[in-house]
């Protein structure tokens, strides 16, 4: 049951980034890529109907946590507490930059709320990608299951040498940049299967751009992560079937070039997503069952056994989350559907 | 501490203080928006412009706004009020700044709780009548602060007797006005009543005060308990979030909501006073978010 329950949480994290990704990377592209306020209003239209639904991922992802792994949900939103409100923070901003744009009837003000809207995206892509390294390398729990990180502290992956960790350090900054490289390539494939003309070309010259960089990164952080902590390596080791995730991370990665090179916008994007699952799929398969590592004491380490709630509520909730999850996926099946194809402009609405 | 395990599924959703209390909340959001549609209204008559609306808003305001006032005191209030003095006997002695147990009960219209002299100041009150809401009996024994130990009492008396008057209160004045504009509704008059439609227009904020009020009274009424009776608030905080951090994150939602806040007032100002009725605009000045717009409020606040 801890297992199901580890899953669900990992598809509905992987639904979040895959989801909210394309337009955090959308906000990110936002200002360079639209020249002018046609394209900027193109953008906006593009995620509009979408991009607070694919917000929703987040919240359920978080109350899934709360509910089936409470002592995680604990032990993590008071040890991240103050970049967890940052994060709130910069969603607020975000949400605020794209709502009251349309509100204001002066430009300056519209530029305002514009710059507002990408930078918060930037930062976003930038500290989810931190959480998820922090999570991949432990954090200094203690014995009462609790632990506190300074947001900085020297910038070293300090293991056993006495020093607190930062949620900052070289290898949470590298993985916080590895998830903007992505989520602006994912985004930018996006806004190009939604976009013609001028836009739809400079959003994949983007993607292009970005593609390079993320090949480096992708090696580069598999590198610096066996690196600092061996131990990610065991599951891979014990189940060979675990091999198949890096190759189908360098197979999306071929498949996304080929795609932006033939001008096949949906399948770049179709491959940045699967690009994106994998990376994921790779890390919780890396942890599993491991939920919180310790950089303490790997007796210390948060399971999913040790911080699971009881038996019958996950058994209960099992019941009750696949029909929620039914009217989730239909939900989304409905609006993707509604507002499929390339933005038009013209006439009232999106 | 040992951790909560949910033992049964449907006493959780079937516990019947969270049917009393989705209810009561309900109500008190129709309540809102009823007296904030009827606000709008009775300014556009006032002001002369847009009336057609203005009659309607006015119209559906004050019916709505009668159906979920009175609801919101009965059964909705009076039934929660009910289940705490069941459940919670020291959350009502406290609600109603009762220091000493006593038959006859008086209920407390208005007057400042001295907590340190354990008894109110400039007293304006209707004797026996909390023994009569609490238990139907005039002459019913309520039990005081002085029944408690002084540990179980809620932490801050003085500001959850007044967040539960200033609650009741306005929510008495609601069901006030409500049967007033209502009566001159029927009669055909309110329309033409000036005065009225002037305290419809004033009454804009203070379902929004009520509701703030109510929430307070239930969450300071629970102290100094997380879970009642199971865990102390003491138990539940984040231990490793130091106080500076706290006050670090309270001064930037402060600081964040202020800013919201006023733009919210200059957007919704701006939308009352441009009216109900639909711009034509050039399809690529509009750019956004119809569905919306038409449904909220021009701001939403997550």
């Amino acid at each position: 049951m801890e297992t199901l329950w580890f899953m669900i949480v990992a598809v509905m994290v992987a639904t979040y980034v895959v989801l909210d990704g394309f337009d955090l990377g959308a906000g990110v592209i936002y200002l360079n890529a639209a020249k002018t306020a046609r394209q900027r209003q193109t953008i906006v239209r593009a995620i509009g109907p979408v991009w607070d639904g694919n917000e929703v991922w987040l919240l359920a992802a978080g109350g899934t946590l709360y509910f089936a792994f409470p002592l995680l949900y604990a032990s993590s939103f008071s040890g991240f507490y103050l970049p967890l409100m940052m994060v709130l923070w910069l969603l607020m901003l975000r949400g605020i930059g794209i709502e009251l744009r349309h509100h204001m009837h002066n430009p300056v003000w519209v530029g305002f709320f514009d710059v507002i809207f990408s930078v918060s995206s930037i930062l976003l892509c930038i500290f989810f990608g931190a959480a998820l390294g922090n999570v991949v390398r432990g954090v200094p729990l203690g014995p009462d299951e609790y632990f506190f990180e300074p947001l900085w502290t020297n910038f070293r992956v300090n293991y056993g040498s006495g020093t607190l960790n930062g949620i900052l350090d070289w290898y949470t900054v590298l993985t916080g940049v590895i998830a903007l490289v992505t989520l602006t390539a994912h985004g930018s494939l996006y806004i190009a299967t939604k976009s013609e003309d001028d836009l739809n070309h400079r959003a994949r010259t983007v993607a292009m751009w970005a593609w390079p960089v993320q090949l480096l990164l992708t090696v580069v952080g598999l590198i610096a992560t066996v690196s600092i902590c061996p131990g990610v390596l065991d599951n891979y080791r014990h189940h060979y079937l675990g091999l198949l995730i890096p190759v189908a991370v360098f197979a999306a990665l071929a498949v996304m070039m080929h795609g932006m090179i033939k001008h096949a916008d949906k399948m770049a994007f179709v491959a940045s997503a699967i690009y994106i699952v994998a990376m994921l799929v790779g890390a919780a398969f890396a942890l599993y069952p491991v939920v919180l590592p310790a950089s303490t004491n790997p007796a210390l380490n948060l399971t999913i056994y040790n911080t699971a709630a009881g038996q019958h509520g996950l058994a209960v909730g099992f019941t009750w989350w696949v029909l929620g999850a039914i009217l989730a996926f239909g939900y989304f099946f409905y609006l993707f559907r509604m507002f499929k194809g390339k933005v038009r402009l013209e006439g009232e609405g999106y | 501490m040992v951790p909560f395990r949910l033992a049964s599924f449907w006493q959780l959703v079937l516990n019947p203080w969270a049917w009393w209390q989705y209810a009561h909340n309900m109500s008190g959001a129709v309540i809102t928006g009823a007296f904030v549609m009827a606000s709008v209204g009775a300014f556009y008559l006032l002001w002369g412009k847009f009336e057609e609306h203005g009659r309607i808003f006015v119209r559906v305001g004050v019916t709505a706004g009668l159906v979920a006032s009175v609801l919101q005191l009965f059964p909705t209030g009076d039934g929660q009020g009910r289940l705490i003095a069941n459940n919670q006997p020291v959350t009502l002695a406290a609600m109603e700044a009762l220091f000493a147990s006593q038959p006859g009960a008086p209920l407390v219209l208005v007057g400042q709780p001295n907590v340190d002299e354990k008894k109110i100041d400039n007293p304006i009150i209707i004797p026996n009548a909390l023994s009569f809401l609490t238990y139907r009996a005039w002459k019913a024994e309520v039990k005081g602060l002085d029944a408690f130990p002084q540990g179980l009492w809620p932490t801050n008396v003085a500001l959850l007797y007044y967040s539960y008057h200033i609650m009741v209160g306005l929510g008495t004045i609601f069901i006030a006005v409500a049967i007033i504009a209502a009566f001159l509704l029927w009669r055909g008059k309110l329309f033409r009543s000036r005065w009225m439609l002037w305290i419809l227009l004033l009454a804009l904020p203070f379902p929004y005060i009520a509701n703030t009020a109510g929430w307070i009274t239930a969450e300071i009424g629970r102290q100094p308990w997380l879970v009642y009776s199971l865990m102390r608030t003491a138990d539940g905080y984040s231990k490793t979030v130091s106080a500076g951090n706290g006050m670090f994150t309270l001064l930037g939602f402060m600081g964040m909501y202020t800013v919201l806040g006023i733009l919210f007032l200059f957007l919704v100002r701006r939308e009352i006073e441009h009216g109900p009725e639909e711009e034509v605009a050039p399809p690529d000045k509009f750019s956004g978010d119809s569905f919306r717009e038409e449904h909220e409020p021009a701001l939403t606040m997550h």
